[in-house]
């Protein structure tokens, strides 16, 4: 049985939860505790989503008195909107513990257990027991060309864009690349001969103007030109991918909250309030407001454009736009305590029709 | 100069260590030598890169597989916070610092550094805090919140146990040492050296030195003052990070990375300047461009205080700043490609010879290119975007630090351990000790980059399967565990040569910097005789040095009068201008430190009583150091110097202790431009920032107490003035009255405080005024304590016409106190007289 312990941090009614030994969905772990500043929230959450159907909920709290069920064996209640709808029971595993997301729908869960990676499927059935490393590299090394070929299509992979900012970060990417890899070779083939080659007798004028050549050349013309290409490159990229104000048309506006652990999204002029999981039409760009309510978090979807971090305080527009439908993972970027790493975002990308239709069926 | 031929060399020496030995046993705390506190300070810096490299393969043990649980998040959180802090502060900067004490007296021709007592001071402050952060590690309340510690997660609320409080206290605590050290060295540099050697004939080591000095001498009080605020804002609440009260979380990175970014450079430097010292060795010819070198080295001190920004730009700023900052961090490869083509240069038209340090520089220049090369992709906003902390970022930065620093300073290791310890590494080990490091060092980092862009976030102690990271992070911990291996070997190597090691002879590597006419290990005074040095390459120029040296043929070879001396020079031209005496060993540092431990950590629990009582201790201990100075009968009583030379430092206005306050005033000042930074930026964009329209104090009281300071100032000035012209008339009355005028201003302060209507725990401005209360409060009193302190020291005769060099010291403290006062006042009217409301 794993112990789970819930302490009131300080007036805030911050929540640390010990667990001993295994990673806890310390959402589940919240409600299921029952503490009151959370359940009050959770209420608030659930609110108006029990009007609007697509709250999505990673859990129910239990009720006073009932025995805690085992963790991995907490049933999940989906709701799920008229368009599919059913209920689905489902395990859940602590082990897979990026909790709300990946329990969010039946869909999602299917992709994200298995169908996700590529070269995983390749590295087979995997055994968790004696000498894994060796096996897995066993296993691997005939798909390690793959693997620099073809490894960039992970779920979260920034090099496997799906999204205009997102591809012209990755054409930058491969650019810079190329052009570094030359650059350093050709330095280290330059070193390395300068070493070995057979020393030739100088004179001090012919020193001063190999030194000339390699000061001006090397040193101040080479930098001078990249760093110009670059910056010709990349200012207009950046401001780009900035929010700026679009002719004929007003973005999409989402409101998404940063929380230990979990993400806010709320749209405005709908009661819509979401956990986790981010729906927004394709095609069209999304202009994402992001702020926090407690600690620094950073709003990342990798597929579809770079970070933005969420600040208490302040807010920050991200602009977002996808090419197609399809999901996307998120995950927070900046450190933001105990469970920063189970911070999962889900990104839903619908056709406009189907986003349209979603926002309306609430 | 003074050509004293036929000197028994034997006696010289017996002279010498009588009054340079080093006492053994227990005592040994007490010693200040350089020589010694280097190489504690190395290896303490070995033993605390030892523990974060385990911290590093139990990380990357706990990340070899997905969803693993072997290490769960609490511990793999204070796992990375103190990887990262442990590397940085208590074995980068410590190493390479150490390193710079042990080398640049031997390389300027001086016997000690002008601080000793400092030094020493320093390395215990550096040790004692180190033990006190590690301990926080053995009783698992270590800090969790990363090295960069960012509020609000590191705030009362979100952090309320002592986790966060060991970093911020051990923290401040080793950087005072850094300070110190700095200082020192600074001094050192511009004032020690040999006779003739002007700054154009520098080794090119001491250039990187001299500006990493003044780096950390500027860079560190922004982060000095940041951990002192966040502490304050823990512990007494006063909300200078905190939104709802006016502050700005983001002040606080701004704040970090003001220091942090100069703290990469204050890393790479010495480490460059390892390069610049061995490559012209190895490649037999002295370096093609010397002037280049020194100029891009100044670059890159400057440009390294221009770039802190672009470790923030997802933070939301304005496009403006990021432009500016992407450019600035650019044009930082310029100075850095100088350096790189001058080194190609060297070995182009050298002859160059292969030798194991030579080995580990390639490794540098492959691995700190590629780290470089990195750093400018990041440095591009649209990319910088996705790869901002992810492991992209990781990768890059051990290929900077461990590149830039880690392999230059191996080198060097290998190239001074014949100075260490007289005897030769193995050839064979050292080979092995290599190859293994950089395969296993390539096989981490280099796919690291994919893992950050394949989606892998920095700070997560587990990932998902079906993100394709298990592959590339299975690699890097394979390679992380070479690295250990060949870390081992390395140590093997150095371990056994001190016991098989085949002698090295004098300059065993044919080179041409003075360190090397010291004999090999090196006695406490380096040097009998310190030669004249007007040439950049004293050692190929008259080979016979070390011979000459030992003979007693060269100047300052008298040790009869029994003080440690060594020449005080023109800080350019080299020309001589007194003799400079130093103190010797002691036990005043050792225990210094020790009290400012207890204060750490009774800080820590929480009991004020006993840190007030530590306080109190440590000032009484600082007085008592500064005594035994001068015309002491511990320091130098007896004035008397050899016909023909010029007088004691302590019998003049210029010694080192002037260039000592002059240098700490400048950390001071930085620190003081923090705070005003701090004031203007949560003035300026803070959300919630409220600055009175009403005067929260009685400016005319301020005013009146600020009248007192002046005069006060004013008076000294005019003591040290008639000083000058050789009159002492009245100077004990004097300095008396100085420092009841200086009482009187301290309890108006006091009193315009505790009647003033501030609330520091309610609103940001208040809690920033009574910081610059504080602050003031703090100098005030300080300038008072000297004073009287002085007044005494003339009552008992050690300070007058004759030794009027402290009074001098003093001084410049008082200025600075009365020009802080000043602009603050200015700050402190501010808000009211744009109000309108005075």
């Amino acid at each position: 049985m794993r112990l789970l312990k819930l302490k009131r941090r300080n007036d805030r009614s911050k929540l640390t939860i010990k667990s001993y030994g295994t990673p806890v969905n310390h959402l589940s772990a919240m409600q299921a505790g029952g503490e009151n500043r959370y359940r009050r929230k959770q209420r608030e959450i659930q609110k108006p989503g029990l009007k609007a159907a697509a709250v999505i909920k990673t859990q129910q709290p239990v009720e006073r008195g009932q025995p805690q069920p085992h963790h991995s064996q907490q049933r999940m209640t989906l709701r799920e909107g008229p368009a599919n709808a059913r209920r689905k029971e489902q395990f859940y595993s602590p082990l897979k513990a990026y909790p709300p997301a990946g329990q969010t729908t039946n869909a999602f869960r299917n992709t994200a257990d298995n169908g996700f990676s590529r070269h995983d499927r390749s590295v087979a059935p995997r055994m968790r027991n004696a000498l894994p490393v060796i096996r897995h590299l066993a296993s691997a090394a005939p798909i390690l060309i793959l693997f620099f070929l073809g490894g960039c299509n992970g779920p979260q992979s920034a090099l496997n864009p799906a999204g205009p900012s997102a591809l012209a970060a990755s054409r930058l990417w491969w650019g810079m690349l190329s052009v570094s890899t030359l650059i350093l070779l050709l330095l280290v083939a330059l070193w390395l001969y300068a070493m070995w080659r057979k020393p030739k007798t100088l004179t001090v004028e012919e020193i001063r103007r190999i030194n000339q050549r390699w000061i001006i050349g090397g040193a101040l013309a080479l930098p001078i030109v990249i760093i110009a290409v670059l910056l010709s490159f990349g200012i207009p990229m950046g401001y780009r991918m900035l929010p700026l104000p679009l002719a004929g048309q007003k973005p999409l506006k989402i409101l998404v909250t940063g929380r230990q652990w979990w993400w806010e999204i709320r749209y405005p002029g709908t009661d819509i309030v979401a956990v986790n999981e981010l729906h927004m039409p394709a095609g069209v760009p999304v202009d994402v407001h992001v702020t926090s309510d407690d600690v620094i978090h950073s709003f990342w979807v990798p597929r579809l454009a770079g970070k933005i971090d969420m600040i208490p305080g302040r807010t920050n527009i991200l602009r977002l736009e996808a090419d197609a439908p399809g999901q996307f993972r998120g995950q927070c970027a900046e450190f933001c305590g105990l469970w920063h790493a189970h911070m999962v975002l889900m990104v839903k990308v619908q056709t406009q029709e189907d986003f349209k239709a979603w926002l309306e069926s609430r | 100069m003074n050509h004293a031929t036929g000197k028994d060399e034997a006696a010289l020496h017996a002279g010498f260590m009588k009054v340079w030995g080093n006492p053994r046993g227990w005592r040994a705390a007490t010693i200040v030598n350089h020589t010694v506190v280097g190489i504690r300070f190395m290896v303490t810096g070995g033993v605390f890169f030892l523990m974060g490299g385990l911290m590093a393969l139990l990380m990357r043990t706990q990340l070899a597989l997905p969803e693993q649980n072997i290490i769960g998040p609490e511990l793999y959180n204070q796992l990375f916070s103190m990887h990262g802090t442990v590397m940085m502060f208590l074995f980068a900067v410590p190493a390479l610092e150490g390193l710079a004490l042990y080398l640049i007296p031997k390389m300027i021709g001086a016997r000690d550094l002008l601080f000793p007592r400092l030094g020493a001071f320093g390395y215990w402050c550096y040790l004692f805090g180190s033990i006190i952060l590690m301990s926080s590690l053995v009783l698992g309340i270590a800090p969790t919140a990363g090295w960069f510690m960012y509020t609000p997660l590191t705030n009362a609320v979100y952090s309320p146990g002592p986790n966060a409080d060991f970093w911020l206290l051990g923290i401040t605590f080793i950087e005072i040492s850094g300070v110190s050290s700095g200082v020192e060295l600074v001094v050192s540099i511009l004032r020690s050296r040999t006779p003739g050697m002007a700054l154009l004939h520098m080794p090119l080591y001491c250039w990187y030195i001299l500006v990493m000095a003044l780096m950390i001498v500027f860079g560190f009080p922004p982060l000095i003052l940041g951990s002192i605020l966040l502490e304050l804002e823990r512990t007494a609440g006063m909300p200078f990070f905190d939104v709802a009260r006016g502050g700005d979380p983001v002040l606080w990175q701004h704040l970090f990375w003001l220091f942090g970014h100069p703290e990469v450079y204050i890393i790479f430097l010495p480490a460059a300047g390892i390069v610049s010292t061995l490559l012209p060795v190895f490649a037999n010819r002295p370096i093609v461009s010397y002037r280049w070198i020194v100029l891009a080295v100044i670059a890159t001190g400057f440009l390294s205080f221009g770039l802190w920004v672009h470790h923030m730009f997802t933070v939301g700023l304005p496009q403006l700043a990021q432009v500016f900052f992407t450019m600035v961090s650019m044009l930082v490869a310029i100075p850095t490609g100088i350096q790189i083509f001058v080194w190609l240069a060297t070995l182009w038209t050298g002859r160059p010879v292969y030798q194991v340090p030579m080995l580990w520089l390639i490794g540098f220049l492959f691995i700190f290119v590629a780290g470089g090369l990195t750093g400018v992709m990041l440095a591009m906003v649209p990319f910088n975007w996705q790869a901002h902390d992810t492991h992209f970022v990781v990768a890059h930065l051990h290929y900077v630090v461990i590149g830039g620093m880690l392999f230059p300073f191996v080198a060097g290791l290998y190239y001074w351990l014949p100075h260490f310890s007289g005897r030769m590494p193995s050839d064979k080990l050292a080979r092995w000790g290599f190859w293994l490091t950089f395969i296993g060092f390539n096989t981490t980092f280099l796919v690291m980059h994919l893992t950050g862009l394949l989606g892998m976030p920095r700070r997560v102690y587990t990932y998902p399967r079906g993100l394709g990271l298990d592959l590339p992070n299975s690699i890097s911990s394979i390679g992380a565990f070479i690295i250990a291996l060949g870390v081992v070997t390395v140590l093997l190597d150095i371990a056994l040569h001190f016991r098989f090691g085949r002698p090295a002879g004098s300059n065993p590597w044919h080179a041409d910097s003075l360190e090397w006419a010291t004999s090999t290990p090196p006695e406490p005074y380096n040097f009998i005789s310190l030669p004249a040095n007007p040439t950049r390459h004293p050692l190929w120029q008259q080979p016979d040095l070390q011979k000459t040296v030992a003979e007693g043929r060269h100047t300052l070879s008298e040790i009869s009068h029994g003080r440690r001396e060594t020449w005080g020079t023109d800080p350019i031209t080299g020309k001589i201008r007194e003799i400079i005496h130093l103190p010797g060993n002691s036990w005043l540092p050792f225990f210094t430190a020790l009290t400012l431990s207890v204060v750490c950590i009774s800080l820590l629990v929480r009991t004020y009583t006993i840190a007030l009582i530590g306080v109190c201790l440590s000032l009484v201990l600082l007085m008592r150091w500064s005594w035994i100075n001068g015309a002491h009968p511990g320091a130098a009583p007896n004035a008397e110097v050899k016909p023909g030379y010029p007088p004691l430092h302590s019998r003049t206005f210029d010694g080192p202790g002037l260039w000592g306050i002059v240098i700490t005033l400048a950390a001071d000042g930085a620190l003081f431009l923090s705070l005003l930074f701090a004031l203007f930026y949560l003035w300026t964009v803070a959300p919630h920032w409220q600055a009175p329209a009403t005067l929260p104090l009685n400016w005319l009281l301020l005013l009146a107490s600020g009248g007192l300071l002046s005069c006060a100032a004013f008076w000294f000035n005019r003591v040290v003035r008639r000083l000058r012209k050789g009159t002492d008339a009245g100077l004990q009355i004097q300095l008396w009255l100085i420092a009841l005028l200086g009482i009187a201003h301290c309890v108006l302060l006091i009193w315009v405080w505790t009647d003033s209507t501030l609330a520091a725990t309610l609103n940001a401005y208040d809690a920033v005024i009574s910081f610059m209360l504080m602050y003031q409060l703090f100098h005030s009193g300080l300038a008072v304590i000297m004073t009287l302190l002085q007044a005494l020291r003339v009552a008992y005769g050690y300070v007058g016409k004759a030794a009027p060099y402290e009074v001098a010291v003093v001084e410049p403290w008082w200025l600075f106190t009365t020009l802080i006062f000043w602009i603050s006042f200015v700050v402190i009217m501010l808000p009211s007289a744009i109000a309108g409301g005075v």
